[in-house]
């Protein structure tokens, strides 16, 4: 695995900040329907073609806190997984690549069963988690077992 | 793989930290060696011989199953 498509390490924490302000804003704006009206625009009916957005031309506004926090989250998200570890060498990358394999098997797993078994609005609700799935699947994965061979290491001598 | 990692270490009086430090590489990553749960790539394992004063077919073993 080419570490030049490695964010620098200090990225890492930057990440981190913004996974978790996309995701509590992302379930503000899911669970409680909160619509800040700072994050409200108009924009034109024809750049989303959308019975709610533009109403015979006239643009419609429309609340822009989930989109925000979705790009938080997949930004956030995105450097938190894919920056340096402070020492990375062989085998954290060894370590990397088995976790974003393994996350793409679960994910993909899960999302049969959700295809599967779910229906309706509860579909949808997977469906929107779901962009977000595989790499918090990955960072769970990959950070689970850095702590797992680091604390083998603390042990053995 | 089996390897003789740890007894060549020990045998020159070193730790973990050290031959990581000198190799290059994270402490995980000389425990992971160890233990045989990683095999490394041949530019590691050359510099790990080179850093314990042995050959690497001195280190590193083939298994009946590799």
């Amino acid at each position: 695995m080419n570490t030049r498509f490695l964010f620098p390490h200090r990225y890492k924490a930057i990440g981190w900040v913004l996974f978790a302000a996309g995701a509590v804003l992302g379930l503000a704006a899911w669970n409680f329907e909160w619509q800040p009206a700072w994050l409200t625009f108009q924009i034109p009916a024809f750049v989303l073609p959308h019975p709610t957005l533009g109403k015979d031309g006239v643009p419609v506004p429309h609340n822009f806190l989930p989109e925000l926090s979705a790009v938080l989250c997949i930004l956030g998200a995105l450097l938190a997984a894919c920056s340096r570890e402070r020492y990375e060498d062989e085998f954290i990358m060894r370590l990397r690549l088995d976790s974003l394999l393994w996350a793409v098997y679960v994910n993909y797993g899960l999302l049969i069963l959700a295809l599967l078994f779910t229906y309706d609005f509860l579909f949808l609700n997977i469906m929107v988690y779901s962009m977000f799935t595989p790499l918090v699947l990955f960072l769970l994965r990959f950070h689970y077992v850095l702590f797992r061979s680091s604390r083998a290491a603390r042990y053995a001598e | 793989m089996l390897n003789k990692l740890k007894l060549a270490r020990v045998a020159l009086g070193l730790t973990q930290e050290d031959v990581a430090r000198r190799i290059g590489v994270s402490r995980q990553t000389v425990n992971a060696m160890e233990q045989a749960k990683y095999v490394p790539s041949t530019v590691l394992a050359l510099k790990a011989a080179r850093l314990l004063g042995k050959s690497v077919e001195e280190l590193f073993e083939l298994e009946a199953d590799d």
